[in-house]
Protein backbone atom coordinates (compact mmCIF):
# COMPACT_ATOMS: atom_id res chain seq x y z
CA UNK A 1 0.00 0.00 0.00
CA UNK A 2 1.39 3.28 -1.14
CA UNK A 3 1.63 5.27 2.43
CA UNK A 4 3.06 8.76 0.83
CA UNK A 5 1.89 11.36 1.19
CA UNK A 6 0.02 10.38 4.28
CA UNK A 7 2.42 9.65 6.28
CA UNK A 8 3.31 13.31 5.79
CA UNK A 9 0.22 15.16 6.45
CA UNK A 10 -0.60 12.54 9.74
CA UNK A 11 1.75 14.80 12.04
CA UNK A 12 0.30 18.05 10.90
CA UNK A 13 -3.44 17.67 10.26
CA UNK A 14 -3.75 21.51 10.69
CA UNK A 15 -2.25 22.46 7.48
CA UNK A 16 -4.52 20.34 5.10
CA UNK A 17 -7.56 21.16 2.96
CA UNK A 18 -10.88 19.85 3.20
CA UNK A 19 -10.03 16.94 0.54
CA UNK A 20 -6.69 16.05 1.89
CA UNK A 21 -8.11 15.84 4.93
CA UNK A 22 -10.71 13.32 3.91
CA UNK A 23 -8.51 11.36 2.09
CA UNK A 24 -6.30 11.16 5.02
CA UNK A 25 -9.19 9.52 6.84
CA UNK A 26 -9.68 7.44 4.32
CA UNK A 27 -6.19 5.80 3.98
CA UNK A 28 -6.31 5.87 8.03
CA UNK A 29 -9.25 3.64 7.70
CA UNK A 30 -7.56 1.10 5.62
CA UNK A 31 -3.63 1.25 6.39
CA UNK A 32 -3.05 -0.55 9.90
CA UNK A 33 0.61 1.01 10.45
CA UNK A 34 -0.69 4.82 9.71
CA UNK A 35 -3.37 4.10 11.60
CA UNK A 36 -1.39 3.27 14.82
CA UNK A 37 1.34 5.59 13.90
CA UNK A 38 -1.34 8.08 14.14
CA UNK A 39 -2.84 7.33 17.28
CA UNK A 40 0.85 6.73 18.81
CA UNK A 41 1.54 10.51 17.76
CA UNK A 42 -2.11 11.75 19.36
CA UNK A 43 -1.17 9.66 22.26
CA UNK A 44 2.65 11.42 22.54
CA UNK A 45 1.05 14.96 21.84
CA UNK A 46 -1.91 14.75 24.74
CA UNK A 47 1.01 13.69 26.80
CA UNK A 48 2.95 16.41 25.84
CA UNK A 49 0.08 18.82 26.03
CA UNK A 50 -1.36 17.77 29.64
CA UNK A 51 2.40 18.19 31.38
CA UNK A 52 3.10 21.34 33.17
CA UNK A 53 5.91 23.13 32.80
CA UNK A 54 8.55 22.19 35.33
CA UNK A 55 9.57 25.15 37.95
CA UNK A 56 12.89 25.44 40.22
CA UNK A 57 13.05 24.44 43.27
CA UNK A 58 12.50 27.55 45.58
CA UNK A 59 15.38 30.50 46.46
CA UNK A 60 16.19 30.33 42.57
CA UNK A 61 16.25 34.15 42.28
CA UNK A 62 18.34 34.39 45.94
CA UNK A 63 20.93 32.01 44.23
CA UNK A 64 21.34 33.81 40.95
CA UNK A 65 21.92 36.95 43.05
CA UNK A 66 24.42 34.61 45.10
CA UNK A 67 25.68 33.54 41.50
CA UNK A 68 25.69 36.93 40.28
CA UNK A 69 28.38 37.86 43.30
CA UNK A 70 30.74 34.85 42.63
CA UNK A 71 30.91 35.79 39.26
CA UNK A 72 31.72 39.43 39.13
CA UNK A 73 34.26 38.07 42.18
CA UNK A 74 36.17 35.74 39.66
CA UNK A 75 36.19 38.73 37.18
CA UNK A 76 37.52 40.58 39.48
CA UNK A 77 40.33 38.15 40.47
CA UNK A 78 41.14 37.47 37.12
CA UNK A 79 41.99 40.94 35.87
CA UNK A 80 44.11 41.45 39.07
CA UNK A 81 46.47 38.22 38.09
CA UNK A 82 45.69 39.59 34.06
CA UNK A 83 47.39 43.07 35.35
CA UNK A 84 49.95 41.56 37.08
CA UNK A 85 50.69 39.19 34.49
CA UNK A 86 51.16 41.96 32.28
CA UNK A 87 53.28 44.07 34.41
CA UNK A 88 55.41 41.31 35.01
CA UNK A 89 55.73 40.43 31.26
CA UNK A 90 56.22 43.97 30.51
CA UNK A 91 59.34 44.27 32.82
CA UNK A 92 60.47 40.86 31.86
CA UNK A 93 60.80 42.52 27.77
CA UNK A 94 61.59 45.99 29.01
CA UNK A 95 64.69 44.53 31.41
CA UNK A 96 67.23 43.36 28.82
CA UNK A 97 66.93 45.86 26.23
CA UNK A 98 67.03 49.20 29.42
CA UNK A 99 69.40 46.85 30.75
CA UNK A 100 71.94 46.81 27.16
CA UNK A 101 71.22 50.35 26.53
CA UNK A 102 72.04 52.01 30.28
CA UNK A 103 75.41 49.37 29.17
CA UNK A 104 76.00 51.21 25.97
CA UNK A 105 76.02 54.63 27.78
CA UNK A 106 77.86 53.91 30.77
CA UNK A 107 80.33 51.84 28.01
CA UNK A 108 80.57 54.87 25.66
CA UNK A 109 79.10 58.10 27.31
CA UNK A 110 80.08 59.96 24.51
CA UNK A 111 78.77 57.97 21.43
CA UNK A 112 75.41 57.55 23.07
CA UNK A 113 74.75 61.31 23.34
CA UNK A 114 75.97 61.83 20.03
CA UNK A 115 73.26 58.62 18.47
CA UNK A 116 70.70 60.71 20.53
CA UNK A 117 71.85 64.15 18.88
CA UNK A 118 71.53 62.64 15.50
CA UNK A 119 68.09 61.13 16.26
CA UNK A 120 66.53 64.71 17.28
CA UNK A 121 67.96 66.17 14.62
CA UNK A 122 66.25 63.64 12.58
CA UNK A 123 63.07 64.18 14.19
CA UNK A 124 62.88 68.26 13.42
CA UNK A 125 63.78 67.73 9.78
CA UNK A 126 60.42 65.75 9.67
CA UNK A 127 58.45 68.14 11.17
CA UNK A 128 60.00 70.68 8.83
CA UNK A 129 59.11 68.60 6.53
CA UNK A 130 55.62 68.26 7.69
CA UNK A 131 55.12 71.80 7.80
CA UNK A 132 56.40 72.87 4.31
CA UNK A 133 53.81 70.18 3.34
CA UNK A 134 51.02 71.74 5.02
CA UNK A 135 51.84 74.98 4.15
CA UNK A 136 51.69 74.46 0.23
CA UNK A 137 48.00 72.53 0.90
CA UNK A 138 46.96 75.38 2.36
CA UNK A 139 48.59 77.94 -0.15
CA UNK A 140 46.48 75.69 -2.73
CA UNK A 141 43.37 76.04 -0.91
CA UNK A 142 43.28 79.68 -0.94
CA UNK A 143 41.97 80.40 -3.97
CA UNK A 144 38.74 78.58 -3.16
CA UNK A 145 35.47 79.92 -3.50
CA UNK A 146 33.04 79.85 0.38
CA UNK A 147 31.18 77.24 -2.37
CA UNK A 148 34.08 74.83 -1.97
CA UNK A 149 34.66 75.53 1.74
CA UNK A 150 31.79 74.67 3.15
CA UNK A 151 31.83 71.26 0.82
CA UNK A 152 35.02 70.35 2.54
CA UNK A 153 34.23 71.06 5.53
CA UNK A 154 30.91 68.94 5.25
CA UNK A 155 32.57 65.92 3.34
CA UNK A 156 35.38 65.96 6.77
CA UNK A 157 32.11 66.23 9.39
CA UNK A 158 30.67 63.37 7.00
CA UNK A 159 33.70 60.81 7.37
CA UNK A 160 34.26 61.82 11.00
CA UNK A 161 30.59 61.34 11.65
CA UNK A 162 31.08 57.75 9.90
CA UNK A 163 34.39 57.22 11.93
CA UNK A 164 32.19 57.66 15.16
CA UNK A 165 29.45 55.54 14.16
CA UNK A 166 31.50 52.57 12.89
CA UNK A 167 33.49 52.37 16.38
CA UNK A 168 30.08 52.78 18.25
CA UNK A 169 28.48 49.84 16.36
CA UNK A 170 31.47 48.18 17.12
CA UNK A 171 31.91 48.57 20.39
CA UNK A 172 28.22 48.29 21.44
CA UNK A 173 26.64 45.96 19.03
CA UNK A 174 23.20 44.74 19.07
CA UNK A 175 23.00 41.22 17.97
CA UNK A 176 19.79 40.29 16.01
CA UNK A 177 18.79 37.77 18.07
CA UNK A 178 20.58 38.91 21.03
CA UNK A 179 22.74 35.71 21.42
CA UNK A 180 26.36 36.27 21.45
CA UNK A 181 28.19 33.17 19.81
CA UNK B 1 5.76 44.36 27.58
CA UNK B 2 4.31 44.87 31.28
CA UNK B 3 4.73 48.58 33.06
CA UNK B 4 6.97 46.68 35.76
CA UNK B 5 9.18 44.85 33.69
CA UNK B 6 9.88 47.65 31.63
CA UNK B 7 11.17 49.71 34.76
CA UNK B 8 12.94 46.67 35.99
CA UNK B 9 14.50 46.33 32.56
CA UNK B 10 15.44 50.24 32.71
CA UNK B 11 17.02 49.81 36.31
CA UNK B 12 18.60 46.45 35.00
CA UNK B 13 20.61 47.83 32.28
CA UNK B 14 22.19 50.69 34.48
CA UNK B 15 23.14 47.87 36.65
CA UNK B 16 21.04 47.52 39.47
CA UNK B 17 20.50 43.71 40.32
CA UNK B 18 17.63 43.62 42.76
CA UNK B 19 15.42 45.34 39.85
CA UNK B 20 16.99 42.16 37.77
CA UNK B 21 16.13 39.83 40.67
CA UNK B 22 12.06 40.80 39.86
CA UNK B 23 13.04 39.45 35.96
CA UNK B 24 14.68 36.25 37.32
CA UNK B 25 11.60 35.91 39.37
CA UNK B 26 9.26 36.53 36.93
CA UNK B 27 10.71 34.22 33.86
CA UNK B 28 12.53 31.45 36.35
CA UNK B 29 9.57 28.89 35.37
CA UNK B 30 9.76 29.31 31.97
CA UNK B 31 13.94 29.48 31.59
CA UNK B 32 14.07 26.83 33.54
CA UNK B 33 11.65 24.24 32.05
CA UNK B 34 13.31 24.69 29.27
CA UNK B 35 16.16 23.65 30.07
CA UNK B 36 15.34 20.85 31.97
CA UNK B 37 13.18 19.72 29.03
CA UNK B 38 16.13 20.22 26.90
CA UNK B 39 19.25 18.45 29.38
CA UNK B 40 16.70 15.99 31.35
CA UNK B 41 18.28 16.65 34.34
CA UNK B 42 17.15 18.77 37.32
CA UNK B 43 20.73 19.94 38.42
CA UNK B 44 21.85 20.60 35.02
CA UNK B 45 18.72 22.40 34.46
CA UNK B 46 19.26 24.45 37.55
CA UNK B 47 22.75 25.32 36.49
CA UNK B 48 21.62 25.68 32.83
CA UNK B 49 19.23 28.18 34.09
CA UNK B 50 21.14 30.25 36.10
CA UNK B 51 23.44 30.65 33.52
CA UNK B 52 20.84 31.75 31.38
CA UNK B 53 19.67 34.59 33.54
CA UNK B 54 23.80 35.63 34.32
CA UNK B 55 24.47 35.96 30.61
CA UNK B 56 21.14 38.14 30.45
CA UNK B 57 22.34 40.23 33.08
CA UNK B 58 25.71 41.22 31.95
CA UNK B 59 24.33 41.21 28.55
CA UNK B 60 21.26 43.44 28.82
CA UNK B 61 23.20 46.44 27.10
CA UNK B 62 22.60 43.92 24.06
CA UNK B 63 18.93 42.80 23.70
CA UNK B 64 17.09 44.33 20.80
CA UNK B 65 13.41 46.55 23.28
CA UNK B 66 11.88 45.32 19.88
CA UNK B 67 11.61 41.68 20.94
CA UNK B 68 9.64 40.42 23.35
CA UNK B 69 12.04 39.49 26.69
CA UNK B 70 10.99 36.30 27.43
CA UNK B 71 11.32 34.95 23.59
CA UNK B 72 14.68 36.79 24.25
CA UNK B 73 15.77 35.21 27.50
CA UNK B 74 14.96 31.56 25.90
CA UNK B 75 16.97 31.93 22.72
CA UNK B 76 19.75 32.90 25.41
CA UNK B 77 18.78 29.55 27.18
CA UNK B 78 18.34 27.49 24.32
CA UNK B 79 21.65 28.19 22.44
CA UNK B 80 23.47 27.72 26.08
CA UNK B 81 21.66 24.14 26.38
CA UNK B 82 22.79 23.37 22.28
CA UNK B 83 26.00 24.42 23.27
CA UNK B 84 26.54 23.13 26.54
CA UNK B 85 24.92 19.01 24.78
CA UNK B 86 27.37 19.68 21.60
CA UNK B 87 30.57 20.94 23.74
CA UNK B 88 30.36 18.11 26.36
CA UNK B 89 29.64 15.61 24.02
CA UNK B 90 26.65 14.96 27.48
CA UNK B 91 25.52 11.00 26.77
CA UNK B 92 21.68 11.52 25.30
CA UNK B 93 20.35 9.49 28.16
CA UNK B 94 21.61 11.05 32.16
CA UNK B 95 22.40 8.11 34.83
CA UNK B 96 19.51 8.99 36.46
CA UNK B 97 17.11 8.00 33.68
CA UNK B 98 19.12 5.38 32.73
CA UNK B 99 18.37 3.74 35.81
CA UNK B 100 14.81 4.16 35.20
CA UNK B 101 14.93 7.10 38.50
CA UNK B 102 11.36 8.61 38.81
CA UNK B 103 10.86 12.11 40.20
CA UNK B 104 7.78 12.53 41.87
CA UNK B 105 7.43 16.11 41.45
CA UNK B 106 4.13 17.02 43.24
CA UNK B 107 2.62 14.88 46.42
CA UNK B 108 -0.26 17.43 46.72
CA UNK B 109 -2.60 15.62 44.60
CA UNK B 110 -2.34 12.45 46.66
CA UNK B 111 0.28 9.97 45.84
CA UNK B 112 -1.50 7.75 43.33
CA UNK B 113 -1.63 10.49 40.68
CA UNK B 114 1.75 12.00 41.86
CA UNK B 115 2.98 8.57 40.63
CA UNK B 116 0.96 8.90 37.58
CA UNK B 117 1.85 12.48 37.12
CA UNK B 118 5.43 11.58 37.50
CA UNK B 119 5.78 8.06 35.54
CA UNK B 120 4.26 10.75 32.45
CA UNK B 121 6.82 12.69 32.85
CA UNK B 122 9.40 10.43 32.58
CA UNK B 123 8.22 8.57 29.45
CA UNK B 124 8.36 12.64 28.24
CA UNK B 125 11.62 13.11 29.14
CA UNK B 126 12.53 9.70 27.57
CA UNK B 127 10.87 10.75 24.39
CA UNK B 128 12.22 13.90 24.38
CA UNK B 129 15.88 12.77 24.89
CA UNK B 130 15.52 10.95 21.90
CA UNK B 131 15.38 13.95 19.64
CA UNK B 132 18.01 15.69 18.04
CA UNK B 133 19.36 18.86 20.11
CA UNK B 134 17.77 21.68 17.73
CA UNK B 135 14.53 19.62 16.97
CA UNK B 136 14.01 19.09 21.11
CA UNK B 137 14.13 22.78 21.49
CA UNK B 138 11.64 23.51 18.72
CA UNK B 139 9.31 20.79 20.37
CA UNK B 140 10.02 22.57 23.60
CA UNK B 141 9.54 26.32 22.74
CA UNK B 142 5.76 25.07 20.81
CA UNK B 143 4.72 22.60 23.08
CA UNK B 144 5.08 24.31 26.80
CA UNK B 145 5.83 28.23 25.45
CA UNK B 146 3.65 28.07 22.67
CA UNK B 147 5.54 29.86 20.32
CA UNK B 148 4.50 30.31 16.92
CA UNK B 149 6.95 29.23 14.36
CA UNK B 150 8.21 32.67 13.54
CA UNK B 151 8.99 33.21 17.06
CA UNK B 152 10.98 29.59 17.13
CA UNK B 153 12.55 30.59 14.05
CA UNK B 154 14.07 34.05 15.82
CA UNK B 155 15.00 32.47 18.56
CA UNK B 156 16.72 29.75 17.44
CA UNK B 157 18.37 31.64 14.29
CA UNK B 158 16.19 29.28 12.25
CA UNK B 159 14.42 29.88 9.21
CA UNK B 160 10.66 29.00 9.50
CA UNK B 161 10.74 26.31 6.53
CA UNK B 162 13.73 25.04 8.88
CA UNK B 163 11.29 24.66 11.97
CA UNK B 164 8.59 23.18 10.39
CA UNK B 165 10.40 20.50 9.03
CA UNK B 166 12.62 20.14 12.18
CA UNK B 167 9.09 19.85 13.87
CA UNK B 168 7.76 17.19 11.43
CA UNK B 169 10.72 15.45 12.07
CA UNK B 170 10.11 15.59 15.20
CA UNK B 171 6.51 14.36 15.58
CA UNK B 172 7.47 11.53 13.72
CA UNK B 173 10.62 10.40 15.94
CA UNK B 174 8.08 11.13 18.84
CA UNK B 175 5.61 8.52 17.56
CA UNK B 176 7.81 6.20 16.91
CA UNK B 177 9.04 6.26 20.14
CA UNK B 178 5.36 6.12 21.97
CA UNK B 179 4.87 2.94 19.40
CA UNK B 180 7.83 1.24 20.60
CA UNK B 181 7.04 1.85 24.20
CA UNK B 182 3.64 0.31 23.75
CA UNK B 183 5.02 -2.54 21.89
CA UNK B 184 7.72 -3.16 23.99
CA UNK B 185 5.12 -3.28 27.14
CA UNK B 186 2.55 -5.03 25.73
CA UNK B 187 5.15 -7.87 24.99
CA UNK B 188 6.58 -7.62 28.35
CA UNK B 189 2.52 -8.17 29.55
CA UNK B 190 2.92 -10.81 27.16
CA UNK B 191 5.85 -12.93 28.63
CA UNK B 192 4.55 -12.06 32.55
CA UNK B 193 1.02 -13.77 31.39
CA UNK B 194 3.36 -16.81 29.80
CA UNK B 195 4.87 -17.28 32.82
CA UNK B 196 1.77 -17.19 34.88
CA UNK B 197 0.15 -19.97 32.95
CA UNK B 198 3.17 -22.36 33.71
Amino acid sequence: MKHSPFDIWLFDPQDLHAEQDEALKQHLAECDSCRALAEAWQAAEAGMLASEAMAPEPGFAHRWQQRLALARSKRRRRQTWAVLAGTIGGALVLTPIISLRLWALLAAPGEAALAWLDRLQILTLNLEALRGFVAIVLQSLQGLSVLWWVALGLGALWISGLWAGLLYRIAFKIIPNGVSR
Amino acid sequence: MPTDEKRWLRQARDGDELAFGHIVEAYERPVYNLCYRMLGDRALAEDAAQETFLKAFLGLKRYDPQRVFVNWLLSIASHHCIDRLRRRRLRLVPLESEQGVIDVVDTEAGPERALARAEQEHEIRQSLLQLATKDRAVVVLHYWQGLSYVEIAETLSLTTSAVKSRLHRARRTLAEHWLSQQEEGLAIQGLRDEALTF
